[in-house]
């Protein structure tokens, strides 16, 4: 079960990062007003850079652990397995360029916002399955997300809240579980992602 | 997989070796390395028992793959907007070879390949954090990547049909050097064409010019004027503000530039036909500077010895 989610999630997150040029507001900026400098030069002025604007839509897992305080037990190890689908807006000042090296056919947005859905299934705190869990992220540079939320534990029947940190693959969570406990994880999250992009 | 790795995302577009060297070396590195990296995920999932067997349909699989990216375009177009683009190139075919040095890796060296997998599964325990490591950096440099880096190119407006049209004495060529959000700007050139000055002199003068586009006119609000007393050739910059991006959005793609002018042959208008083009969303670097060069090309400068003529906007 364990290999499975996690090869799925690799394999998602390899294949996935795609995204989608929409027409939408594409010419540049010019200054019509003013007059080049040479007007003999055949030469078109490039237009400058108007940014863009994109919806992203993610899918994949993460594989964390860390340490958790069970009521009654105390600190044990802990971990927590499962998916997660997002979908989120975001602008960049700059259009993204193709074939960026590592990063596929993806995009980034420079800042954004995304509801995070995701499901720690497989997790140590508690019995049966893990929480449910929503979360509203903020995205900056790309690569960085914080994340705030709510989880929803059907098993155990209680709930609580969730933060999470993100830098690229990398998180911190740290879930708590009214009348069971408090999770601390650090891991990994591979998801694939399709981004639609237009210019602003 | 270094190897790959290196070419893939460091030597392709750097110009530090030519680009037919990278290409090949991709392709050579890249059927070497992937019936390894099947023959290892699927390791993971399930242990290895008939490895021969299995390595072969990996370079049997690979090989095929191979062969429909480079050889079939609806294909290639499916697989290139997942893994990133591929150039179709039937000389590629020539480096299938490496699948069979491949698979004779897999059979020779299969303690290297598969031992952390088989002891893996023999302990019950989790991959360890190396060869997770090793999985997702094969997986990252296994993406495809093109030589040159594509830049965001934008549409813009174009002189389509006839690149010059006459005006009385002279013949008038507009080129488009600015088109963007905020309108349109372009240089009209006038120039004599030919005749004796002290026999039939000419003087011609732009009085108006607008854009016509979506059942409105855009009037030309910015003209300037440049003279050259060498060659007699008249060039004027006209601004046409507007908004285009509205333009763009309502798919309006055609439109119309009409040009009045007065001279010693009565007063005249000319239209050209205008057309927002935007061949790609992206374009390579070194060429997005030049993306309207498909505009007719005109010579900057005409031998003449017809009089000095005026320009500009009222």
């Amino acid at each position: 079960m364990k290999s499975t989610v996690a090869s799925a999630a690799f394999v998602a997150a390899c294949v996935g990062c795609t995204h989608t040029d929409l027409p939408t507001n594409a010419p540049g900026h010019v200054e019509v007003s003013r007059a080049p400098g040479d007007l003999s030069l055949r030469v078109v002025e490039p237009p400058s850079d108007p940014g863009e604007r994109m919806v992203l839509v993610g899918y994949g897992g993460f594989v964390g652990v860390g340490e958790q305080n069970s009521r009654g037990i105390g600190t044990t190890q802990a971990y927590g397995i499962g998916p997660e689908v997002s979908i989120g807006y975001g602008v960049g000042d700059t259009s993204h360029t193709e074939d960026e090296p590592l990063l596929g056919n993806g995009v980034l947005a420079e800042r954004g916002i995304a509801l995070n859905l995701g499901w720690t299934s497989l997790s140590s705190l508690g019995k049966g399955l893990g929480p449910l869990y929503a979360e509203v992220e903020f995205r900056r540079g790309g690569l960085i997300g914080v994340a705030g939320g709510w989880t929803w534990d059907p098993d155990d029947r209680t709930q609580g809240p969730q933060a999470t940190v993100n830098f690229g693959p990398l998180y911190a969570r740290v879930t708590t579980e009214i009348d069971l406990g408090t999770q601390v994880t650090l891991g990994i999250v591979l998801k694939g992602e399709h981004g639609f992009v237009w210019s602003r | 997989m270094s190897l790959l790795a290196l070419n893939d995302h460091v030597l392709k577009g750097a110009g530090i070796v030519p680009t037919w060297v990278t290409g090949k070396l991709s392709d050579v590195t890249g059927l070497f390395f992937f019936p390894i990296l099947l023959f290892t995920l699927a390791g993971l999932v399930r242990p290895v028992r008939h490895r021969v067997r299995r390595a072969t349909a990996f370079a049997w699989a690979t090989g095929v793959s191979f062969a429909a990216v480079k050889l079939v375009p609806f294909i290639n177009a499916f697989v290139a907007a997942i893994w990133g683009a591929m150039v179709m190139d039937a000389t590629d075919l020539l480096a299938l070879p490496m699948l069979g040095l491949s698979v004779l890796y897999l059979r020779s060296e299969p303690h290297v390949v598969a031992r952390g997998v088989s002891s893996m599964h023999a302990r019950g325990r989790w991959v360890s954090l190396r060869d997770a490591a090793g999985v997702a950096f094969a997986g990252l440099a296994s993406m495809a990547t093109s030589s040159p880096m594509m830049v965001r190119a934008y549409p813009a407006w174009e002189v389509t049909g006839a690149a010059s049209r006459a005006a009385g004495c002279v013949d008038v060529t507009p080129f488009v050097v600015k088109s963007g959000k905020e309108g349109i700007g372009l240089v009209a050139t006038v120039q004599p064409r030919g005749g004796d000055p002290a026999t039939a002199p000419c003087s011609t003068h732009l009085i108006g010019a607008r854009i016509a586009a979506g059942g409105a006119a855009f009037p030309a609000t910015v003209g300037k004027t440049a003279i050259d007393p060498s060659t007699r050739t008249v060039r004027t910059y006209l601004g046409f503000p507007f908004d285009n991006n509205t333009l763009w959005n309502a798919g309006l793609r055609d439109a119309t530039l009409e040009l009045d002018t007065d001279g010693s042959e009565g007063t005249r208008r000319i239209v050209f036909d205008l057309r927002e083009v935007w061949p790609a969303s992206h374009a390579p670097r070194t060429l997005v500077p030049a993306a309207s060069s498909a505009q007719p090309s005109v010579s900057p400068s005409a031998p003449s010895t017809a009089p000095a003529h005026d320009g500009g906007v009222p």
